[in-house]
This record gives structure tokens, sequence and C-alpha cells, in this order.
């Protein structure tokens, strides 16, 4: 599933570094490495479901329901870790050169587009996320978010 | 529920009918329900005119409020205060503007004639009566001796039920109320076999409070007025020694004074005389509600009828102590009053002025930012919802709430105090800790760990929104949310031991 996800995002890290993230072996012949895509996935959705858990239930503050707080001090701040960890992880196996010869060049340019993507996917587990607990909140009311529960609409 | 009639006697009646009006809109439990009646011939003077105002949008405000319920908690504006012919006041059917008009001086013999010259000075005879006695009880006890033949006057008598009491309230130092009082007892006291219920009002339990010197007025800079403030003792002598003889006339009486008396600016009457608001009515608004709480019906009474024995009540303030910075205890010389003052009275008081406050003081700094934010409000109570008839008269209510608690402080726009101030509440807005404002309290928590100042509150509005029952109009659900917030702020914050 998140490999799909980031795929619809080829055009911003390219196909090479893509065949990188899913675990390409050059020496194999086959897809036998770590799937990037997968653990890279894994962290924006946990991390999402995270700071959303805590923006609704944990903090839950009365001064961080405006939608403009929502967007720039939760969902923006994990968009852009995302984007670090994403194209940070890349970018070190360029320069330590475990990227498959064969799936040459990739160059930092790609490393920041896959940053980019992992923004942009991480942004919209976000606001999946939110909307799931606001309709948890309608169906079981006693389970809104005493503070949020009209966050960020 | 039993009817307490509370007859308000010239200006210091209206003033003392303000001062519980507003006791009551912040929650002041009263049992009875009060039926307000003023008698002042004075009837466009500003003290009636804006007690007027605020009793009109009082009883707005208590048909909408939540009523006490096992589901509501409510207690703002929970007194019902109930007007007879929709009147206020008590209109008396002469309505001659000289006292030798009314009298007919002119009309008399010259035997007559030369007795009322001899008892009434020419001014006093010549006198504008249309703006009250001047301070004149000697004409007072004249020309209000027309209570019965009026409208209310019967209304009052056929509404009048088993149980129901009289309260009145008079100054003693003026004109209007030191004649008024006296008259209206005997004429209530009295039989009338020309209204069926009247016997109900004649054994009815009845009350009054009579007002001491509380203030004094600057001296009439023109030399034509009649009323000056060297007179208010003697005036007072003279009276209290008239009422001596009410003795066992009257269930209770209650007696008020102060020697720190500050000076009011001079007015004859008219729409120009409005008094600064005066502890002294607060506390006299609390007779009427130890009245209406405390004593029981026939009390005092062996056969129903006869009063066996007046009791005589007096408010008194009890300093409070504290320590200087070298350690010494110190006596609080009472110039400025707080709720540490009167360990009494705060039990009746403290809480609901403390909660209707903060109601207030959130509507006027916070409420019209966060409301599209925070889901109490959110799509239900907007901006506009202030503006809605209903929720404008409660609105009023509580700026003249304001008022009321800052001119007994300032006697003009925060120059000149109160020569006796009361000061519960620290009016000025505190911007970086907005809870510290109970006087008597040095340190008031600012919220939890995690909430502080109003984000605090919103978040006890947020919470307390889902246990407001959903039945109610959408103004109970507002006062009702705004009153359970407020009570947990008492609780949790100010009441609490650490």
């Amino acid at each position: 599933m998140f490999e799909t996800i980031y795929r619809w995002f080829i055009s911003l890290f390219g196909s090479n570094l893509a065949e990188h993230l899913s675990g390409w072996d050059e020496a194999e012949g086959d897809y036998t490495k770590l799937n990037l895509f997968l653990i890279i996935g894994i962290i924006a959705l946990a991390s999402a479901v995270f700071v959303c858990l805590t923006y609704y239930y944990f903090y839950n503050h009365p001064r961080q329901n405006h939608w403009n707080k929502w967007l720039l001090l939760w969902l923006l701040p994990i968009a852009v870790i995302n984007l670090f960890v994403a194209s940070g992880i890349t970018y070190y196996d360029v320069m330590n050169d475990y990227i498959s010869s064969d799936l040459l060049p990739v160059y930092w340019y790609n490393c920041l587009g896959f940053g980019l993507t992992n923004f942009i996917v991480s942004a919209g587990w976000f606001v999946i996320i939110s909307l799931i607990i606001k309709m948890v909140g309608v169906i079981v009311p006693k389970w809104s978010s005493r503070n949020c529960k009209y966050s960020p609409f | 529920m039993s009817k307490l009639y509370v007859f308000a006697i010239g200006g210091t009646g209206s003033r003392v009918l303000k001062s519980l009006t507003m006791l009551l809109s912040a929650g002041v439990e009263c049992k009875d329900t009060i039926i307000p009646i003023v008698i002042d011939r004075d009837i466009a003077n500003g003290d009636l005119e804006k007690t007027r105002d605020i009793i009109k949008n009082y009883i707005l405000v208590n048909t909408y409020v939540p009523k006490e319920k096992k589901e509501n908690k409510n207690r703002f504006f929970g007194t019902k205060i109930e007007l007879l012919n929709d009147k206020l006041e008590l209109q008396l059917n002469d309505e001659t503007s000289k006292f030798s008009d009314y009298i007919d001086r002119d009309g008399m013999s010259k035997a007559n004639k030369a007795l009322t010259n001899a008892l009434f000075s020419e001014d006093t005879l010549e006198m504008d009566m249309t703006v009250g006695f001047q301070g004149n009880p000697n004409v007072g006890s004249v020309v209000l001796n027309q209570f019965e033949g009026t409208d209310i006057f019967s209304n009052f008598a056929n509404n009048f039920d088993e149980g129901d009491k009289i309260f009145i309230v008079s100054s003693i130092f003026g004109g209007t109320g030191a004649s008024g009082f006296p008259l209206l007892l005997k004429t209530l006291n009295k039989t009338n076999p020309n209204l069926s219920k009247w016997g109900l009002v004649q054994k009815a339990t009845k009350g009054a409070i009579s007002v001491l010197p509380y203030f004094d007025i600057e001296e009439d800079t023109t030399g034509t007025s009649l009323v000056k403030s060297s007179t208010f003792i003697d005036k007072t002598k003279a009276a209290l020694d008239y009422y001596k003889s009410l003795d066992k006339q009257i269930d209770v009486l209650y007696y008020i004074a102060d020697k720190e008396r500050s000076q009011l600016e001079h007015n004859a009457g008219g729409k120009n005389q409005k008094n600064q608001a005066n502890f002294i009515e607060l506390a006299s608004a609390l007779a009427i509600v130890d009245f209406a709480n405390n004593v029981q019906p026939q009390r005092n009474r062996n056969d129903k009828t006869k009063i066996d024995k007046t009791t005589y009540k007096e408010f008194g303030i009890i300093p409070s102590k504290d320590v200087d910075e070298n350690g010494n205890e110190r006596i609080n010389n009472c110039k400025e009053i707080s709720f540490a003052d009167m360990p009494e009275t705060n039990k009746i008081i403290r809480t609901p002025l403390i909660q209707f406050f903060l109601f207030r003081k959130y509507l006027k700094e916070v409420y019209e930012k966060e409301n599209k934010y925070q889901p109490y409000a959110h799509n239900f109570f907007d901006n506009d919802f202030l503006e809605t008839a209903n929720i404008l008269a409660l609105v009023k209510i509580q700026d003249e709430f304001y008022t009321w608690l800052k001119e007994m402080i300032w006697l003009n726009y925060d120059k000149t105090k109160q020569n006796r101030s009361f000061e519960p509440l620290k009016l000025a807005a505190n911007i970086a800790d907005v809870f510290q404002f109970i006087t008597d309290k040095k340190t008031i928590k600012r919220g939890s760990w995690k909430y502080k100042n109003w984000a605090w509150l919103d978040n006890e509005l947020n919470g307390q929104a889902d246990k407001v029952a959903k039945s109610l109009s959408k103004e109970e659900q507002f006062v009702e949310l705004f009153y359970r917030a407020t009570e947990n702020f008492v609780e949790k914050l100010v009441n609490k031991k650490k």
C-alpha cells in the first residue's frame, strides 16, 4: 500500500530511486533488500497517528483548536520532519553508494523530491487521521476531543 | 412559592431595589417571588429610571433562564420578579405640582390659611413636588396619604395570598421615605372593608428597613434647594423618636447607617438625580433577602393578628486582620471593605458575585474572539447571538452590574473614592493573570498545569457543554453552561485548599 501511494508521485523523485526504495538488489537480480517505501511509510503514518492523538486527546488544548494552529503548529512540523526523514535516508544511501549501480544515476534532487513526496504523504495521513478522529467523535460523542473536536473545521 | 411585596419608597428605595436586582441577577438565593412597588412622587428621577430598566431586563432574562431542577444547576436570575399591573410605580392619584395647591390654600378660610402659613414656610408651600418632597417629611406625610385609592394598591390587595409577606424600604433622613414608611404601615395595618382580601394583608408578616444617613450632599450653590445634608441628623432623630410608636406594629425592623459618608453631587430631584451606588444599599438589599429567607410568617404572633414583639436587626461588619511587613497584626479600618470583612455575609454573596463577575468578564474579554473555535459555541453561539433581544437584556444587566460595583468604589470616574468603598473584586483587567480579581485572595491559581487563564475556563466550558441538557432552549443552554463553568472556577480554583 505504501509503495503504491509513493509511486503516485514518482515524477518527483524518479524511477531509479523508486527501484532502490522497492529493495532492488543488482547482485540477486530481485527485490530482496529492505523495502524502504514500507519503512518510511510506516514512520510517516505512525508519526501522523502519534501527533494526531497528542493533538486531539493528550494535549487537547483550547488555544490550539484554531484551524491555522492545527495547520501551522501541528500538520506542518510533522510533514517537514517526514520530509527530512525521507530525504535524509535516501541521501545517506546515495552518499554511501548503497544504490545498485544499474540504477544510477540518483542525484540529491531525487532525494529532495522523495522528501517532498513524504511531506505530502504524511500531511495526507494527518488530514485523514484528523477526519477519522472527528468521525469517531460524531459516532461516539464521549470519545470526541473535548477542546479540538471541531478542528480544523 | 410565596410572594414578598417590596414597597420601595423614595430615591433610596429605588436604589436598594436596584442592589437587590443585582444580587438576584448574580444568583443570591431568595426563597420568595419578589413583587416590587415603588412609591415616589418624583417618577422621572434618574435612580428610578435606571431601576425600572434593570428590572424590565431582569424579568425578561428570568423568563428564559433554566429553572432549578435536577438536571439544571443555574442560579443566575433564579428568583422571580413580578410587577403588579405591569407597572413598577404606584402612581398617586393626585398630580398637583405645588404643595399650596394640593392643600388648596387659596380656597381656605382666613384662619386656616394663617395656621397653614404658621406650620409651613413659604418655600415649602411653593415647593415643586413633581421632583419629590425634597427632604420635607412634613409635606410627604400630607401628600402621600392617598395610597388606598390607587389601582395598583387594589391590585396588590386582590393578589395577596396566605403566606405572602410585605417589606418596606425607606430612608429616614429625606422626605418621601421618612414620611411614606409610617403612613404605608398604618394603611397596611388598618381595617379596610372595601377590599376582599384585606384581612390577609392586615395580618401578613411585615418587615421594613429604615436607612439612616449614609451619604452627604454638596451645598447647593444657588441657595434655593430645600435639601441640605446638615439637617439629615436632626431629621433622623426626630423620625426615630416617632418610629418608637411603630413598636409591635411591624414584625421585623432593620436599621442601617454609616458614619463614613461620601459627599454626593447636589440634585433636587428629577432625571439628574442619579446617585452613585453605595455599599449601604447593598447591605439594605440583604435585609430583604434575610427577611425572605429567614423570617417565618407569623413568627412574632400569638393569635396570628397581634404582634407580640418587634424584632430589631442591624447590619455590621467584622474587620479582617492581616500581618504587615514587620510581622505585626493589622486590623482593616474598613474604609475599603472586601469579602474578608464580612464572614457571615460572605456565605450569601461571595460565590454569586464572583461567578457573575467572571461570566461578564469572559463575555467582554474573550467570547468574541473564541466563539468560532471553541466546541461549546461552535456553530451555535456566535457573535450575533449576543445581539439577540433576550441575550442583550442579560448583557445590559451585566454592564449595570459592573457599573454598580464600580460606583461602590468610585464617586466619579476613577478620581475620588467613596469614603467607605466596597471592593470585593478588582475591576481592572489583568491580562497576565486574568483570574486574579478577588481582592481578599492574594493568589488564585491560574488554572491547571495544562490550561492557564482563559484557556482553563474554555476547557471547562467545552467540558460542561456535553452535560447541559440539549432539550433546553439555546438561551437556557447558554446561561446554564456559564453557570456550571463559573461554579467550577469557584470550586476548583478559588475555594480549593492548597
